[in-house]
Order: C-alpha cells, then structure tokens, then sequence
C-alpha cells in the first residue's frame, strides 16, 4: 500500500478505492466522473498502475488467445440439422 | 453457482421484453424495433423467417464455437454443443424481438443447453454463491502487486508459450471462465454477461474478479516453472565473472 503523505498524493483509502474498481474501469463500466478519478490516481501511484497493468495484460492476452473458429465443416452440419427440425 | 436450469421457452418470451433495453458495444445490433428496415415475423412466410435466421444467426457461428469450446473444453462436444443450441434457436426464433440483441440471446440458449445437456457429463465442482460473495469480500481487501518485479512479469506473460493462456483459462471453475470468455473474448457489459448467465451483476463482477485473478495466477506460476520469472524467495544469482 502506498504510504499516507502529508500534503498530497494517494492516500491508503484512494488505493483500495482504486483496486475495488479496477475491474469495472478496464471493462469500461463506470460512469466518466469515476472513471476520471481512478486515471488520475493512477497518475499518482505506480503501485495500483502496475496493478491495472497487468490486469489488462491478462485481459488482453485472453482476448488474443482464447477466440477460436468453427471447423470449416460446422455451417453445412448446422444447416442440414436445421433442415430436419 | 450456475444459474438454475431452465427451458429454451422462457427465457426466450421474457428475453423479448428485457433485451429492448439492451445496448451492444457497438451499437451494431441496437436499433430501434419501429425501424421500417425491421422485419416484422408475423408477416414472413417460413422460407423467409429461414433466410433471416440463416443470415442473421449463422453469422455467430465462430463465436458460438468459441464458447462452446471453452464450456466443453472439446472440439467435438462443443460442436454437438453448437448444432444443438442452434436448433434450439430455430425453434424459438419466433420468440424473438427482431431489432434487439441476436448475439445475447443466441449465447443464452447456448449456456441454456450446457447447463442442460453437457454439465451433466462433465461433473465439475460447482462453487456456491454463499462462497463467491465470502471470497469477492475478502477480495475487496486486495492489495496492490506483491513480490517480484511488475515489469518482469509482465515481460514473462508476453512471452508464455502458444497455448498456455488457453490452458489456463481451463484450469478456471466453469462460472468464472464463461464469465471471463464473454467479458474478454466477446466484450459483453456486464449486463448483458448477467442476462446470459442468468446471475445479478454483482455474481458478474465476483466471477470476472477472481477469474482474472486467478488466471494472472496460473500464468506466472507457469511462467516461474519453465524459469522465466524469478520466484520470490529464490536467490540472485551472480553472474559468473
């Protein structure tokens, strides 16, 4: 957790604020006022931005790897179960 | 826990009255049921009705396989999988509001008939609610990164080997890897992974937290066994002079 300073800077609560909706900010989910306070906690501590990081590289890395395509046979073998319903 | 198991018909009739409100990423399948372009069912014959759901339906078949083939974890059950959500779909078509969200309702049918037909076979471990909301509490303490260099596990995950996100993604209960497959594959809202998994949209965040979660896991243990990440209590190694 970042360390509480005295003037400025991320505080402890701003931090779990920041890891609570870290998932609904990568998904685009939260309205842009909340949206725009986490940016700019993120501005601010390098500990929650390596979090978000690597968040989205694993997102990312799904997104990449895990889609997959019908075997060129699949259309005409749905299409001819369809012809006997 | 899954959603409780229900029959291709309801879904589909209550399905026409909620998916109004529904609105796609991109906009694609959101416009309006008084759109003169859209058709009216009851007034195609059934050639037509045919022609529209070979056009509009088949056009999601990869997807469709995609999921199936992360539900089943196999090529050949995903595609019975896949045929059978299909003639499901056939015979509800009528049940659906043209102008609303194709894509949504066909992934629907297509959990509908996993739950129905091939869980059964497959008898994983099913996880309460009860535990995913004691564990999304716990992880709402979650701390910030921890142990080793962020930068060189993120160097790590960028070189994993083909196929090792995939298995991992395996590895997942089933309920959080649906729910990671359509967030992240698919980009669904949460609302719309909600209505096709049947479950309120905090089980949705609950599932896609500790899913990636424990996927980021998986992916740098994998990564620290084939010596790509560094483990935390392991010893710098000097480089030898």
């Amino acid at each position: 957790m970042s360390i509480e300073q005295a003037d400025h800077g991320p505080t402890h609560d701003d931090c779990e604020q920041a890891l609570e909706q870290l998932h609904l900010f990568l998904d685009h989910e939260l309205a842009s006022a909340d949206a725009d306070h986490i940016r700019d906690h993120l501005h601010l501590c390098e500990q929650c931005l390596d979090t978000y990081d690597l968040t989205q590289q694993v997102k990312d890395l799904v997104h990449k790897h895990c889609a997959s395509s019908a075997p060129d046979d699949l259309r005409s073998k749905v299409l001819k179960s369809l012809r006997q319903c | 826990m899954m959603p409780a198991v229900v029959g291709v018909n309801g879904p589909a009739l209550e399905w026409s009255a909620m998916a109004t409100n529904i609105s796609t990423r991109d906009g694609a399948a959101n416009q309006s049921a008084a759109d003169p372009q859209t058709p009216n069912p009851a007034e195609e014959t059934p050639a037509e009705t045919d022609a529209r759901f070979e056009a509009e339906a088949l056009q999601y078949l990869d997807q469709l396989y995609g999921a199936a083939l992360r539900m089943t974890r196999n090529p050949a059950d995903a595609e019975d999988l896949v045929q059978e959500a299909y003639s499901k779909a056939y015979g509800a078509f009528h049940q659906f509001t043209p102008g609303t969200n194709l894509k949504a309702w066909l992934y629907r049918i297509l959990t509908n008939t996993y739950i129905n037909s091939y869980r059964k076979k497959q008898r994983e471990p099913q996880i309460s609610d009860h535990e995913e909301i004691q564990d999304w509490q716990i992880a709402r303490a979650a701390s910030h990164t921890s142990g080793g260099l962020p930068s060189a596990e993120s160097v790590a995950l960028d070189l994993l080997p083909d196929g090792a996100v995939v298995d991992a993604l395996h590895q997942l209960p089933e309920s959080f890897r649906l729910a990671v497959y359509l967030a992240d594959v698919e980009g669904f809202s949460y609302k719309e992974i909600a209505q096709i998994m049947d479950s309120p949209m905090g089980t949705v965040m609950s599932r896609l937290n500790r899913g990636r979660s424990r996927l980021r896991e998986l992916l740098t243990e994998h990564a620290r066994a084939i010596g790509m990440v560094r483990g935390d209590d392991d010893p710098v190694k000097e480089p030898k002079a």
